[in-house]
């Protein structure tokens, strides 16, 4: 029998080397898969082939990397389209890329790379998603992102700069709880200040992934198992985030389904330990 | 300074990380972290990235070049070499043609052939699962005096004065001298997907060129004429019977 509840939605990544295990759909602990988009936009073969057999069994995000949202030349219509396709093929509960820019128009860095959180780039990021969203037909969901150099045309915080966003183009939010670790971390504030000011109800999905510690700094490579601070944090905010799809992220370093499995139930179990926190809060 | 004039001197920081972050005079470093540290993360981040992506895609290049020496032909091609697909790994299409004209593989013949090889069983392996013809159907028509094939869209043949198939077996095997493995003979290899599966399966050259010819779309007298001598009517029976069970055939028209 599966642990997770209906109210503890937790899924993880899909990633290539796992395919053959979940070709032979075999029971998991995984309630939803996150699919990257980018990896299924060209493919006919076994990558869109094992998405469509996984969409069939489980509930699927896509989370993009590559649509360049920040960039000051513009989206790419060719990718958009590819989306859109990919969109109506496997219906996603939710469509996602990030408050980043990736590239310019001839060149991908495949990195998501920080923005100055001012006025010219909202209005970039504006023109982009409305573009983005009408092409697509469907509503965005902006992921924040780990960074470690600013500008100092920055003239706002990053979650003034991501509620005034969210206010400006109506998308919803996917909160990376390890990418605010890091910047907490390394832009020296208070990780409860940003989740305190970021708009909580806009919020539709939440990432968790491992940043290593290297020098004095963090860095968000998810390349290592959920560390003990991202829990820390996770297990602060799980009262206020237990109704919402949770996502094991890993970029690098894919281990085997069921380490990974582990990190799911983990997450689960603090899901369900935060409401018996809380009703016991409520008895006393 | 513009956004844009921004994100291209922050590229050329990324591209170029010798260069001084300084000049790009809007950024400041993030806490304790120097800018030229940060600069080295967003590099050595591009340069992994793709080196992860070349290596997947050319596995076997990477298991007789050994890591040392094929990251070392990574960051030069990844300096010379700009992505532009979308997706990470279809970086790298130039990679065999660009093996050939490094003088860091130290005169390894069988090179470009291999990675040729592999660029190529990456394809098949990305297009969708074949459909073809039933047996029963293609064996009614191959009885006509002529006809044209059309294969399936997961098919390829290959051509090598080295046997890179040999290599290609091995990849998964710890790293030992590839002149161990016997390389030195040339090979026709038919490439096909097979419900899910890539098959990699050696067939006569005198096949494979006719094969090359019916994939062109000519005719089968046409593409048997050439090789008249050679390819006897149970000769081209067999070919076509292994075509059949291999199960690359898509259509047949007469
Ligand atoms: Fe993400």
């Amino acid at each position: 029998m599966k642990y997770q509840s209906s109210s503890y939605r937790v899924g993880m990544g899909l990633h290539p080397s796992h395919y053959s295990y979940l070709e032979q759909r075999p029971a998991t602990e995984v309630a939803w898969f996150a699919a990257s988009s980018e990896k299924y936009l060209d493919s006919r073969g076994r990558a869109l082939e094992t998405l469509q057999q996984v969409r069939q069994d489980y509930p699927l995000a896509l989370h993009g990397s590559g649509m360049n949202l920040g960039n000051a030349e513009g989206l790419h219509l060719d990718y958009l389209k590819k989306l859109r396709e990919l969109i109506e093929q496997v219906e996603p509960f939710v469509v996602s890329d990030h408050v980043a820019w990736t590239g310019t128009s001839h060149h991908h860095l495949h990195d998501l790379l920080p923005l100055p959180h001012n006025e010219e780039t909202l209005q970039v990021l504006a023109r982009n998603i409305d573009l983005a969203q009408s092409q697509l037909k469907t509503a965005l969901a902006l992921e924040n992102i780990a960074s470690y150099v600013s500008y100092r045309s920055d003239d706002m915080s990053e979650w003034e700069f991501i509620s005034e966003l969210t206010c400006r183009t109506g998308c919803n939010l996917v909160l990376d709880l390890s990418a605010v670790m890091t910047n907490a971390h390394n832009h020296h504030f208070d990780p409860l200040k940003y989740l305190e000011h970021i708009p909580m109800d806009r919020v539709v999905q939440v990432n968790l992934a491992g940043p290593i510690k290297q020098g004095g700094s963090l860095y968000n490579t998810k390349a290592t198992d959920v560390p003990n601070i991202v829990w820390e944090l996770f297990k602060q905010v799980a009262p206020r985030i237990r109704h919402l799809p949770i996502a094991i992220e890993r970029e690098q370093n894919i281990p085997e389904f069921s380490d990974l499995e582990m990190d799911v139930i983990k997450a689960s179990f603090i899901l369900e330990n935060s409401y018996e926190v809380e009703r016991s809060t409520e008895l006393v | 300074m513009k956004l844009s004039e921004v994100q291209n001197l922050f590229k050329k920081q990324i591209l170029a990380p010798q260069a001084d972050p300084q000049t790009i005079t809007d950024l400041k470093p993030a806490g304790h972290l120097p800018l030229n540290e940060a600069f080295e993360v967003y590099h050595q981040g591009y340069t992994n990235r793709l080196t992860e992506a070349l290596s997947r895609t050319y596995e076997t290049v990477l298991w007789v070049l050994g890591h040392d020496l094929f990251n070392d032909i990574c960051a030069r091609y990844i300096e010379s070499q700009p992505s532009v697909a979308f997706n990470l790994d279809d970086y790298g299409s130039t990679f065999p043609e660009y093996l050939v004209n490094t003088s860091k593989t130290k005169g390894i013949p069988f090179l470009q052939d291999l990675a040729s090889f592999e660029r190529l069983y990456k394809e098949i392996d990305e297009a969708a699962t074949p459909n073809p013809l039933p047996i029963e159907q293609v064996q009614e028509i191959l009885h006509a005096r002529n006809f044209k094939i059309r294969f399936i869209d997961a098919m390829g043949v290959f051509q090598s004065m080295y046997s890179v198939s040999e290599l290609w077996k091995r990849r998964k095997e710890p790293p030992y001298m590839y002149e161990d493995v016997n390389w030195g003979n040339p090979e026709s290899l038919l490439i096909y997907k097979k419900d899910k599966r890539v098959m990699v399966q050696n067939i006569d050259p005198v096949d494979a060129e006719v094969i090359l010819e019916l994939q062109e779309g000519k005719s089968a007298s046409e593409a048997l004429s050439g090789y008249a001598d050679l390819m006897t009517p149970e000769r081209s029976q067999a070919l076509f019977q292994l075509l059949m069970k291999a199960g690359v055939i898509d259509d047949v028209t007469l």
